[in-house]
């Protein structure tokens, strides 16, 4: 009785907030920081049981095996963010700017390239121009040998046109919200054309622009699945991490903790750089006054719906490839020209469970990120303090880590008693959820700031309990909004692979997983019929998610 | 407040039981499944699947990585096993983890050749595996083509051979073992074959091992060693590919399938090794250029007879008891340490 009413006591001292926030520490400790730091720990680990060593990192800078691998990374990474900002650029300032007509269809094609996973992409790209590619035999038939795309310049390919999408929308919402007072004042000081563009427009997007790129470089830098497929003899950094994880010696589990901390802090360095020089110049406009759209004359009107069109096709290419090939006659590893169903059959005996399981752990993963979105978010918003700053900084940082990553911490921290997780599918609803919760939070708190607080200080003052008030009133203003951003990391966890294929086990494997095992072992039709299951459910998703949002949804 | 804590309690305990569940889920039903682990290419092994599905019922679960990769999951699993069975690579591969599989004699036990047999009985040889070399003739003249692995070395071939990474592929670690073996040994003068064999790779591997056969196939590389299967199925289907057994010998290498100690479906699991071992599976081996491990089978004509690979006796227990060394030499020779 007497330890009944203390227990109450303390209860009530916290209060239901501080238990949701110790909770959700407690959560973060166990699933994020203890692997993230045991990883760490184990980096600096010496051969014969030495406490510290610096041995692993020493290896890695002086032996060029490792170190040509962070060069290659960094050469790819590079190259992809300037070749997307110089197609995304462009192609979003004509789109937003120009009366280009289908602009909803345009962007409903990009936003499905951009959605779909960049190893599809890869595939579709060797099927088109690989060794046995249909555009590499259809040349060869005229005696024009194109080079090999494997390698750098595949990579360069696959990455470039499945990212610049993220500029592209980037741009796109930057010129929406633009004020156009400033580049009529500009006019009005006798500026005008090209000029305005570079001293007026431009530097104004330019935070946005860098934003958009720092997501493409590090997205193409954590990349497993695209430079498995395609990059062969190009090894780079998440490969090696993956080989050396994966080793039939059982792998150097130090020098592949050392090299997951180094491509950590490259990703972070890189989105530090760019928080504080340019992302901090950001303006903020209110969009009340935006430019009027332009009417193109005839000639250029032409040329840009044309060259709109194309880019759009070209960066929806994979998902049509995947498509068409998913209806052909395959036998093994080629193609024959006659229509089949049997890709789809073969999936149907082999492969269904991957299916279900895809989707039952995305929704169950998706449930999960929308109930810590509300709670965490409110705490951080509404019950500010040094405590729910230090939470929201936890929270943010699998945005910096990639997906590899991410798997091989959990394997290694829930392979033993008394966290036996490996091999289940909770360690991939674990892995989705850690991964998308950046995310999730930053939609959240992003609704909560937009949300009023008259109705909610409205219902308090009528006498309603702050906490049913919260449950009455800001939850449910809130949850449209939440579980749109739900919907669209949903999206991302059926196309997940890169934790994936490190935790996933014969019971638990998914469509992603299948359709990487399919393509190694050359079971193309099989792959191509997975993989336009998957664009399905994509597509399906984002009409909800439109209905959901009244077609006003971001989907960056 | 009271209701608080109860909303707080049905929260945490709704969430953990969605763990649970989808844990528990998995648990459920196993009676009627298995989980392989396998390493073949998917599209003569397939059919095979298909078939044991619809005779006995069994579902089976896939995970399909290279050999090394399926060992080293083996290896991190051994305190809750998640597969039943292991099939593909090499039986050296097998002795590595010969602890963590558990014996069987199957009902084939005797039609089955002597040197495809482990004398535990943990993993049975279900084809003959020998390597070989593969060469691009539209590359590559007659005058130049490779004779063995001797020719390897040839400066015209330098940074053109398609090898993949022995520490990840199970056919590119027996190429090692055959090439040090016939070129002299584990000593002075075999290692030193290899460092120049490694030299004319330029320190660069492939990512798989069919790349082997279609990297050359397709004109990447002028060269490659490749598993006898893939080389072959190339080769008859009409692919620019001349297929060589290297003068110095090849090695009748067993490719076993072996069950997983404590998986939780070995009874199916060993239907699943009988199926592969009887009459009716063997004798369909010969139509994917596989080497039957039946005596009571006989090679396709097209076939280089066994006796002929070579004299180099795959000794599976020596190989696997010092794999992690010669692993880890060939390591130190990619790496340039």
């Amino acid at each position: 009785m007497n330890d009944q009413s203390a227990w109450t006591r303390i209860v009530n001292r916290i209060g239901f907030w501080g238990i949701v926030i110790i909770t959700i520490f407690a959560l973060a400790i166990l699933f994020l920081l203890y692997p993230l730091f045991g990883m760490i720990a184990r980096s600096f680990q010496g051969s014969e049981d030495r406490i510290f060593s610096l041995a692993a990192y020493k290896d890695f800078f002086r032996l060029p095996y490792y170190y040509r691998t962070l060069k290659h990374s960094f050469a790819v990474s590079s190259l992809t963010t300037l070749f997307a900002v110089l197609l995304g650029v462009p192609f979003g300032f004509i789109v937003a700017r120009y009366n280009i007509p289908g602009k909803k269809i345009l962007n409903a094609m990009v936003v499905i390239s951009l959605l779909s996973p960049p190893f599809i992409g890869a595939y579709s790209w060797i099927v088109l121009l690989g060794r046995n590619g249909f555009i590499t035999n259809l040349l060869r038939l005229i005696n024009i040998e194109i080079p090999t795309i494997y390698g750098f310049r595949g990579l360069l390919l696959v990455f470039t046109l499945k990212l610049f999408p993220f500029v592209y929308m980037y741009v796109q919402g930057a010129l929406q919200s633009f004020d156009n007072s400033l580049e009529e004042a500009a006019e009005n000081l006798g500026v005008s054309g090209v000029k305005k563009l570079l001293t007026v427009t431009f530097p104004l997007i330019l935070p946005t622009i860098t934003a958009g790129a720092v997501i493409v470089f590090m997205t193409s830098m954590a990349d497993l699945g695209t430079p498995l497929l395609i990059g062969e003899g190009y090894k780079v950094l998440p490969v090696l991490v993956y080989e050396e994880y994966m080793g039939e010696l059982g792998g150097d589990a130090v020098m592949a903790s050392a090299m997951s901390v180094i491509i950590i802090i490259c990703t972070l360095s890189v989105l530090l750089l760019q928080r504080f020089t340019i992302g901090r110049r950001s303006y903020s406009m209110s969009g009340l006054n935006p430019p009027p759209i332009k009417k193109l004359k005839t000639g250029p009107f032409i040329i840009l719906t044309t060259l709109s069109y194309l880019i759009a096709i070209i960066a929806l290419s994979p998902q049509i490839t995947t498509l068409v090939t998913s209806f052909i006659k395959t036998q093994g590893p080629i193609f024959v020209p006659a229509f089949s169903v049997k890709s789809y059959t073969d999936v149907w005996y082999k492969l269904s469970a991957n299916i279900t399981r895809t989707f039952l752990y995305s929704t169950i993963a998706m449930v999960f990120m929308i109930i810590i979105g509300i709670f965490t978010s409110y705490v951080i918003v509404r019950r500010k303090s040094n405590l729910t700053a230090v939470l929201d900084f936890i929270l943010m940082s699998p945005y910096v880590i990639p997906g590899s990553v991410i798997g091989i911490i959990l394997i290694m921290a829930f392979n033993k008693p008394p966290f036996m997780l490996a091999g289940t599918a909770s360690i991939l609803i674990i892995s989705y959820t850690i991964r998308k919760i950046p995310y999730i939070i930053r939609s959240s708190t992003g609704i909560l700031y937009q949300l009023d607080l008259s109705s909610e200080e409205a219902s308090i003052n009528l006498g309603v309990p702050p906490l049913k008030t919260f449950f009455k009133i800001t939850a449910v203003l809130m949850l449209p909004g939440v579980i749109s951003g739900g919907i669209l990391s949903w999206i991302s966890t059926i196309n997940e692979l890169s934790s994936t294929m490190i935790l996933y086990s014969g019971r638990t494997g998914t469509i992603s997983v299948a359709i990487y095992t399919e393509i190694i072992k050359d079971g193309y039709g099989t792959a191509a019929a997975l993989a336009s299951i998957l664009t399905l459910a994509t597509v399906l998703s984002l009409f909800l998610f439109n209905r959901l949002t009244k077609g006003k949804g971001s989907v960056i | 407040m009271k209701k608080v804590l109860v909303f707080v309690t049905i929260l945490t305990l709704v969430a953990s039981f969605g763990l649970f569940a989808a844990a528990q889920a998995e648990a459920k039903s196993q009676s009627n499944e298995v989980t392989l682990y396998y390493s073949h290419s998917a599209d003569w092994t397939d059919p095979l699947i298909k078939e044991f599905q619809d005779r006995t019922g069994i579902k089976v679960n896939l995970v399909g990585a290279p050999t090394g990769e399926l060992v080293a999951r083996i290896r991190a699993e051994k305190d809750n096993p998640l597969g039943d069975l292991l099939w593909g690579g090499g039986s050296d591969s097998y002795q590595v983890i010969i602890d963590l599989l558990e014996p069987y004699e199957h009902a084939h036990m005797n039609q089955v050749l002597a040197e495809t047999r482990d004398p535990g009985n943990r993993w049975h040889g279900t084809s003959i595996d020998p390597m070989v070399i593969v060469y691009n003739p539209k590359l590559v003249s007659e005058k130049d083509a490779p004779k063995g692995w001797g020719d390897l070395l040839n400066p015209i071939f330098k940074g053109r051979i398609a090898h993949a990474d022995p520490v990840r592929s199970g056919s590119a670690f027996m190429a090692l073992v055959i090439q040090l073996f016939t070129m002299g040994g584990d000593n002075e003068k075999g290692w030193k074959y290899m460092s120049d064999f490694v030299d004319n790779l330029e320190r660069k591997v492939v990512g798989s091992s069919t790349l082997g056969f279609k990297g050359p196939a397709d004109g990447e590389y002028l060269v490659g060693i490749a598993y006898e299967e893939g080389a072959l199925r190339y080769a008859h289907s009409g692919a620019n590919l001349k297929v060589v057994y290297p003068v110095e010998g090849s090695s009748k290498v067993p490719s076993p399938i072996a069950i997983i100690k404590n998986g939780k479906n070995t009874e199916n699991a060993k239907k699943f090794v009988d199926f592969i071992l009887s009459a009716d599976v063997q004798s369909k081996l010969g139509d994917v250029h596989r080497r039957a491990v039946r005596t009571d089978i006989q090679l396709p004509a097209y076939m280089t007879p066994n006796e002929k690979l070579g004299d180099f006796y795959w000794d599976t227990v020596w190989i696997g008891e010092n794999k992690d060394r010669l692993l880890n030499k060939w390591k130190d020779l990619i790496i340039g340490k």
